[in-house]
């Protein structure tokens, strides 16, 4: 079968990253490429150092092609270098409210505060709309937008992404089309707001599949003081894309939410990393008890639910105020609950059934740990989905994922002295808790992208007919 | 002429029983079988061979063979209670002058590390007397455990009478210029001799590398010392675990060999000569002054305190052994064996190779296991009054 061939637009990438976006590209790339996925990706600027040698990388003027090597040939090429002298420091597209507001201290102290870059005046926006430029006239939501937007717009809020970003979206989007309008690929994936003008140009003069893939939302980065012009790139962007891929179910219904779009068309891929901010959205929305701990899967025998229950109930005299959660559906369901209540201890358990998207992130986000007590188990993947959760777990030594994990606590699933004893314990230290989950998270980063890979080549197989 | 000052480190701690339970738990399980067990091996392996190796260079080399030895108290008690003759040949070498002893806690703790009390001179008076009454001697030069070294540190132990200790030779030392290769410790009268890490790992980690392309001789090993030799008077501080040669490294790799014939290569020529610690403070000034205010030691790649206290489960454990748990100890003996630092070294959760040398020498499934047993010996008032667990958040 031919190769899948995927036009990337990134905008960053590591070493030289300013937020989580560049790291995802790695690990997604990089498990992409082990599916046999044949990636060229594209950032605005490289600046030497970077490991893509899974891909074909290039910055948008095409001038440095890092073409299937180790680190640093992209330095030896001049003109590469001499690109790195045109991006403005304040380039950074995810600067923290901290980060942000410091800039915004100093600028104001240097007096640069107020260097308006006019979308209006954005030879980009102006293009899109009078669709001059690539022959191709863009009925879009965006420059609706765009009229909207006075002059006296509040210049701040664009310098919290870096004082030019708006010519840097610019520029990244006429060399992208400019380069790439000729070349052969199947289908472009592009990477949050940044590189959706590009996407959508290119998409057009090309005609080729655009996939959307959403890290973040602007108004969930920045709040009320969200960039109005971002958000209706965003939108446009969302709006004008084949597919949409979300990082998570949080983010797939704010998508649906602040931009009216048909949650139909957004698949959700997880990255290897679940990102800590939508966590804790999840842990405030109400009150848990002081510790919670998860049994994620069908309550059938090879699960080992009995085992969990008997567990529960021997730890509970040492670890009150603690919810046991057995979510799933199944033939043992009935007998669990009856022997919950023969034992006692049905207001320390709670029944959702089967749980997924929102409702099942919602429980790993509020989990303190996860134990899998199942008397046999090919593999075990809501064990990995805990760990990208940050949450620390027991497993069955007869679990295939106990294998996998070596940062964890062990039993036999029989021995319920032992399962209840170590649910103590880790309820009790949170230190073993943080050391436990960190530790598993960086051992299984290579596991976690090879699950968001498969997820995302099927959204490449879902665009064929586009 | 150079002197090698060769330095053995001999430890062996009390390992804890894996231990998980919540009732019957009435303070620490220490696994007496697998401790006679594992130091029953080690001596077959390597105390017995290597000592009898010692006693036969001691008549082949005479008094131009010299180094130095430690060897904490829980590696001494368990020595004498299931491989005594290894204590005897220790203290034949003591007596014919070969092996000086040198001084450190007994309990190869990290009681250095706390400021608020003073445990640390506890068990170094401890770890003296055990060297009366054993040995009969009084060591000079002191070696804290792992070499943990800072100028407070540095302060305590001039404070008790020592004249001299051993560092890691970090690589910060070799900006200040010294002669003689030893330094003088910022605000104290001790002689700091820095051990030179680069040329213990040939020997320690490198020795039995199937990878490196030139087999480590005694000659070559000599080529590679002398190349390290800046003026005459430089003194080199080789200082490698006693384990080694046998243990850590087989004896089917020639370690053995190598350690029996390396004073040849060295002597001949009047090359160089072998010095103890003490003889070196004797023979040699001290240079420039060495101020170091972040502990430093041999462990790990960084050199540092993160093996023991890296992680956030280290740090628990090191509080709960010494911040207000000093006072309500009921059993002293067991509470000074978990001080003990190996304890903490099993819980790290370093990756790569710092990790897998962590590994090696733990005893238990995960750095989790050996927390929770750790943790576990607090509980139910046998080790202390008011155990630390209830503390938990």
């Amino acid at each position: 079968m031919k190769k899948l061939k995927v036009l990337m637009l990134g905008w960053e990438y590591p070493p030289h990253i300013a937020g989580g976006l560049g790291t995802a590209c790695k690990g997604l790339t990089s498990a992409l490429a082990e599916k046999d996925i044949d990636i060229h990706f594209v950032v605005p600027q490289m600046f030497g150092g970077e490991n893509a040698h899974h891909m074909t990388m290039t910055d948008s003027k095409g001038l440095s092609d890092v073409s299937k090597c180790d680190s640093d040939c992209s330095a030896s090429s001049p003109a590469g270098v001499q690109q790195t002298t045109r991006v403005s420091a304040f380039l950074k597209p995810y600067w923290s409210q901290e980060a942000f507001q410091n800039a915004m201290d100093a600028m104001e102290r240097q007096g640069q505060a107020g260097i308006p870059t006019s979308l209006r005046d954005n030879a980009v926006v102006k293009a899109v709309a009078e669709g001059s430029v690539y022959g191709v006239a863009l009925e879009s939501v965006l420059p609706v937008r765009i009229d909207k937007q006075d002059d006296d717009r509040d210049s701040g809020v664009e310098n919290r992404y870096g004082a030019h970003i708006f010519s840097e979206v610019e520029r990244f989007t006429a060399d992208v089309v400019q380069r790439f309008r000729s070349e052969t690929f199947d289908l472009i994936h592009a990477h949050d707001w940044m590189t959706f003008p590009a996407a959508v140009a290119l998409a057009q003069a090309t005609g080729k599949p655009f996939v959307a893939h959403v890290h973040s939302l602007e108004q969930d980065r920045s709040g009320i003081f969200y960039d109005e012009t971002i958000h209706a790139i965003e939108e446009f962007g969302l709006k004008s894309a084949t597919r949409i891929v979300a990082v998570s179910h949080y983010t797939k219904r704010m998508i649906e939410r602040r931009h009216a779009i048909a949650s139909r068309n957004i698949a959700v891929v997880h990255n290897g990393i679940y990102p800590l901010q939508v966590v804790n959205e999840y842990k405030n929305r109400k009150t848990w008890p002081s510790h919670v701990v998860l049994f994620l899967g069908r309550i059938t025998y090879q699960k080992g639910p009995e085992y969990f229950v008997e567990a529960a109930a021997k730890a509970l005299p040492h670890i009150r105020d603690t919810l046991f959660v057995m979510a799933g559906a199944g033939d043992m369901l009935g007998a669990v609950q009856e022997r919950v209540k023969q034992l006692g201890i049905e207001d320390s358990f709670l029944f959702p059934g089967f749980v997924q998207g929102e409702e099942l992130e919602e429980l790993l986000s509020v989990a303190d740990l996860y134990v899998m007590p199942s008397v046999s188990e090919p593999f075990g993947l809501s064990a990995l989905e805990a760990v990208s959760f940050d949450v620390p777990v027991i497993l069955s030594k007869q679990s295939g994922v106990s294998e996998v994990i070596s940062h964890a606590l062990k039993t036999d699933f029989w021995d319920t002295d032992r399962m209840s004893e170590l649910m103590v314990h880790a309820l009790t230290y949170p230190e073993l808790r943080l050391e436990m989950a960190s530790a598993a998270k960086q051992e299984l980063s290579d596991l976690h992208w090879e699950v968001s890979a498969t997820k995302t080549v099927e959204v490449y197989q879902g665009l064929r007919g586009h | 002429m150079p002197s090698l000052c060769l330095y053995l480190q001999i430890h062996q701690p009390y390992r804890l029983a894996s231990g998980t339970s919540l009732d019957k738990n009435n303070g620490p399980r220490f696994d007496n079988a697998l401790n006679e067990e594992i130091m029953k091996r080690v001596a077959t392996r390597c105390y017995l061979p290597t000592t009898a190796l010692l006693l036969e260079m001691a008549k082949r080399y005479g008094k131009d063979f010299s180094c130095a030895m430690s060897i904490t108290g829980t590696a001494l008690e368990q020595m004498k209670r299931y491989a005594p003759i290894v204590l005897d040949r220790i203290a034949r070498l003591v007596d014919i002058g070969v092996v000086e002893l040198l001084g450190e806690t007994y309990y190869h703790s990290l009681s250095s590390l706390d400021e608020q009390s003073n445990e640390f001179e506890i068990q170094v008076a401890m770890h003296q007397d055990a060297m009366q009454t054993i040995f009969g001697i009084k060591p000079q030069v002191f070696r804290n455990t792992e070499l943990i070294y800072s100028d407070a540190i540095a302060r305590r132990v001039a404070m008790m009478g020592f004249a001299g200790i051993i560092a890691e030779g970090t690589p910060q030392l070799s900006f200040i210029p010294s002669r003689t290769g030893m330094y003088q410790a910022a605000g104290s009268s001790l002689t700091v001799i820095p051990r030179n890490y680069p040329l213990s790992d040939d020997i320690a980690f490198r020795f039995a590398d199937s990878k490196s392309s030139l087999p480590l001789t005694p000659d070559s090993y000599r080529d590679t010392l002398s190349r390290w030799v800046e003026h005459p008077e430089n003194a080199i501080t080789i200082g490698v675990d006693f384990e080694t040669f046998g243990e850590h490294i087989g004896n089917s790799t020639g370690i053995l060999e190598f350690l029996r014939d390396l004073p040849q290569s060295l002597l001949s020529n009047k090359a160089w000569r072998f010095a103890t610690p003490s003889g070196v403070l004797i023979d040699k000034l001290s240079d420039g002054e060495y101020s170091c205010c972040e502990a430093t030691s041999w462990a790990d790649q960084s050199k540092d305190i993160s093996t023991w206290l890296g992680n956030t489960m280290q740090r628990r454990a090191f509080e709960a052994m010494y911040d207000g748990t000093i006072q309500q100890v009921v059993d002293e003996e067991s509470w000074r064996r978990l001080q003990t630092s190996d304890h903490l070294y099993y819980m790290s959760t370093k990756q790569g190779p710092d990790g897998d040398v962590h590994r090696y020498f733990s005893p238990f499934e995960s750095p989790y296991d050996a927390f929770i047993s750790f943790m576990n010996s607090f509980r139910g008032g046998g080790l202390v009054k008011d155990e630390p667990t209830k503390r938990a958040s």
